[in-house]
């Protein structure tokens, strides 16, 4: 197990070097020129030459990568628009995301699996049917308009949640509703149709006719056995999350790490896109491995394999 | 008796015009978070925002740009208008306790001359020296006489910051730019980054009674319609850059008021005047003549913009209304045939999309009227970053033909319109258009230092500027925000700036 883990631990080198590569390569092929939007619109020749030659965008692309590498191993690499160190201005950013991230995905893996079960148990019944029905329409629903109707609904006419903002607990309620409704219909979707199989396998057809409790079969034999594809689904969902929501992050004006990157994208400011983005690759990989660790939690034929 | 009543009066005034409130904290919401608070390091407006609450400069603009006195009492300039000799406000201190004098504007200025910041080169090619006569006693001596220059000391980047913080901080402009000390009513208690950033009241304001907020919190709200519903759900009171389609449902809300005022960007399409056929102006101008103006800022606008008739807002002093391409299709088309392109011609548009109010619309829309005389335009919508460097390529075959963009001069005065965008070889001077006699008028405005001969230099560049039309000169925009009817006492400045130092909360 531990020599799983390091070998995972370790591989996470090569994939974000190779990720640094790719972004500053992308981010260098986009047309644009950083120094001119920094210098704000109404900038003259000479401010925009000097921000040019400050930040060393005059110099070959292959120096200037080498420049970015070694910042990075010190730990100094700069915002081109706020000359503050990347870290810093990420760090309080990556929290929020976690944050928001967690949340949502609690919300949406209590509500799925809950409303999943239980349309799955009472299987074209009319709960069923409206389960359905409710998460079709939670899953085609766009994330923006969703956003803006529970600001509408829940802050301007019942003024019970904060409309934007981050203050306190209470703004992370709708913001991790938005996300946490979308993917609990898609999770909801996704456990039915499972337990739906397994329900109809021969092991729950025995114990049911062996008279064990209806309950126990159902959460101890049966939903057990369709964790390991949920447990994938919910772990890829936090780890897109962890990218992430930026819409929801724009409408709520939640300061998370997506907004910060896609920002910096648009001014171009180089230094933060390749950061954000190897931030957000090294989380990737790290919730895939963390996942990989539950399904030996969840079935003893992984552990002993 | 009479004398009495007169003091009485007098005396009175105040207490009837101010009848203000004290304490409370004012929400304040905006698109984008500031970069840094360090002012001669940054370029966004946000910043700008911020900073000018923390800090105050040597002069200042009120709501019609006019220069007022702010740290300086007052000012001389010598008669060959090389030497700015300003009279420092006694008694203010920097809110860590360092005292205002001519040592600290002296540093500071100094601090952004020297140290590559990101607007060192505003100063740098005029400033030569800056001297200390005495205590409260300061001169800039300019390279050469420069009309502007109170403008550019009015400008964001001249906010001055406390000579202490600079020896503490000023090595990384980073770190500088993230403890901001000045001498203005507001000092920095906290920023989230992308999220807010709190400012307390400066006790030890030197303008005594003020401020009468005890704090301001700047919240970062990206989407327009969240700002919007911010004010309704009572959470903000006031948002900036509110969409259009909302300004008629605020104005209906009676606890909100929307507040629309002048603002010094002009948009315009410009027209390669190197390039066929744009290289005659009579297409040029038959294009001025053959887009409706009125009916533009009246619909795709929503009455949000004013025509404009000059490269100039009417708000910047030294405006002069040509009065010129009035909406006449038939001179247009008329034009058009005596350039020898009777059935008009073909042409590309390129446009940002997302970056000024209603950009892409309006291209479409001046496609539509251009059809109209015959000219079939196609246009070709941009990512703002794709566009910029679009519009800057070098290579003179990969040229555009016609493209919309915006101006607004930071400084708020008409050289930093003219100069950039229409003498020869600027890089800003996207319409490569060239008139010698131009040029020459221009450095000669600039230069000028009697105000009502430089007025009369502005009068006569417009003129000809506009007559020569490397323009489609379309409209002025207006600034939009909107507030709580609670909110007394703010002031929006016209470089697109709303200030609430002197603002309160009616209860």
């Amino acid at each position: 197990m531990g020599r799983f883990v390091l070998r995972r631990v370790l591989l996470l080198m090569p994939i974000l070097i190779g990720v640094s590569v790719l972004i500053f390569l992308i981010m260098h092929l986009l047309p644009g020129d950083p120094a001119r939007l920094i210098a704000g619109e109404d900038a003259s020749e000479e401010e925009i030459e000097m921000i040019r030659v400050k930040y060393g965008l005059d110099k070959p692309l292959v120096i200037q990568y080498l420049i970015f590498m070694e910042n990075l191993f010190k730990g100094e690499v700069k915002s081109l628009r706020s000359d503050v160190p990347v870290f810093e201005e990420l760090f309080p950013r990556y929290l929020n995301t976690i944050q928001l991230a967690f949340s949502s995905v609690l919300i949406a893996s209590i509500l799925g699996i809950l409303f999943g079960v239980v349309a799955a148990v009472h299987r074209n019944s009319i709960i069923d049917n409206l389960v359905m029905a409710v998460s079709l329409f939670g899953v085609s629903m766009p994330i923006f308009w969703l956003g803006i109707l529970l600001i509408l609904f829940f802050s301007v006419y019942l003024g019970w949640f904060p409309s934007g903002g981050k203050e306190g607990l209470s703004s992370l309620v709708l913001p991790s509703l938005t996300i946490g409704l979308a993917i609990a219909a898609f999770i909801a979707r996704m456990t039915r149709a499972l337990m739906l199989d397994v329900l109809s396998q021969d092991y729950i057809r025995t114990a049911i006719a062996y008279g064990f409790p209806r309950k126990t079969v159902i959460y101890r034999y049966a939903l057990k056995n369709v964790m390991i594809p949920i447990v994938t689904i919910i772990g890829l969902q936090f780890g897109y999350l962890m990218g992430g929501a930026v819409l929801t992050e724009s409408v709520f004006g939640w300061p998370g790490i997506g907004r910060y990157v896609v920002e910096a994208i648009f001014a171009r400011d180089y230094t933060v896109v390749q950061v954000g983005i190897m931030v957000i690759s090294a989380t990737f990989v790290i919730i895939n491995l963390l996942v990989d660790l539950i399904y030996a939690f969840l079935d003893p034929r992984i552990r002993r394999g | 008796m009479r004398k009495f009543l007169i003091v009485l009066i007098v005396s009175l005034i105040p207490i009837l015009m101010f009848s203000v409130r004290y304490g409370g904290t004012l929400v304040y919401v905006m698109g984008v978070d500031a970069v840094t608070l360090l002012p001669g390091n940054m370029t966004d407006n946000p910043s700008e925002m911020v900073c000018r609450h923390i800090f105050e400069g040597l002069v200042e603009f009120d709501e019609k740009l006019n220069i007022n006195p702010a740290l300086a009492e007052r000012w001389e300039i010598s008669k060959d208008g090389t030497v700015y000799t300003f009279y420092l406000r006694k008694g203010v201190k920097f809110q860590d306790g360092t005292p205002f004098n001519a040592y600290a504007v002296k540093k500071y200025f100094e601090y952004v001359l020297t140290h590559d910041l990101k607007r060192t080169k505003l100063y740098e090619p005029y400033i030569k020296e800056i001297k200390v006569i005495d205590d409260y006693t300061v001169q800039f001596v300019l390279k050469h006489p420069f009309g502007p220059f109170l403008n550019y000391l009015a400008h964001g980047a001249g906010l001055i910051v406390s000579p202490k913080a600079i020896d503490e901080y000023g090595d990384d402009p980073g770190v500088l730019g993230k403890h901001p000390v000045g001498t203005g009513p507001f000092k920095l208690a906290e920023w989230k980054k992308g999220e807010k950033i709190v400012l307390v009241k400066n006790e030890n304001y030197w303008q005594k009674g003020k401020p009468y907020l005890d704090k301001i919190v700047f919240r970062v709200i990206p989407e327009a319609v969240t700002r919007a519903l911010q004010l309704q759900a009572g959470d903000a009171h006031l948002a900036l850059k509110i969409p259009p389609v909302f300004v008629e449902k605020l104005k209906k809300d009676p606890r909100i008021d929307v507040v629309i005022g002048p603002s010094l960007r002009v948009l315009y399409i410009g027209m390669n005047t190197q390039k066929k056929p744009f290289d005659d102006v009579r297409i040029r101008r038959a294009l001025n003549y053959a887009i409706d103006k009125e009916t533009l800022c009246k619909t795709i606008m929503g009455g949000l913009a004013k025509p404009a008739d000059s490269p100039l807002a009417p708000a910047i002093w030294g405006y002069y209304s040509t009065g010129k391409y009035p909406y006449d299709p038939e001179k247009a088309k008329k034009l058009l045939a005596e350039a020898g392109y009777p059935n008009g011609f073909e042409a590309e548009l390129a446009t940002p999309k997302g970056r000024y109010l209603q950009d892409y619309e309006t291209a479409v829309a001046v496609q539509a009227q251009l059809a109209k005389v015959g000219v079939k335009v196609k246009v070709v919508p941009m990512e703002w970053a794709t566009y910029l460097a679009y519009v800057n390529v070098k290579n003179p075959d990969k040229r555009y033909q016609m493209f919309l963009l915006g101006w607004a001069p930071s400084t708020g005065e008409a050289d930093w319109v003219l100069r950039p965008l229409f003498s020869t070889g600027s890089i800003s001077n996207r319409a490569l258009y060239s008139n010698p006699e131009v040029d020459e008028l221009i450095v000669k405005a600039s230069r000028e230092v009697d105000p009502e001969k430089r007025k009369e230099l502005y009068k006569i560049l417009q003129e000809k500027i506009v007559d020569d039309a490397p323009w489609i000169f379309l409209y002025v925009l207006d600034q939009v925000y909107a507030k709580s009817k609670k909110v007394k006492g703010d002031v929006a400045l016209p470089i697109e700036i709303v200030l609430v130092k002197d603002a309160w909360l009616e209860e």
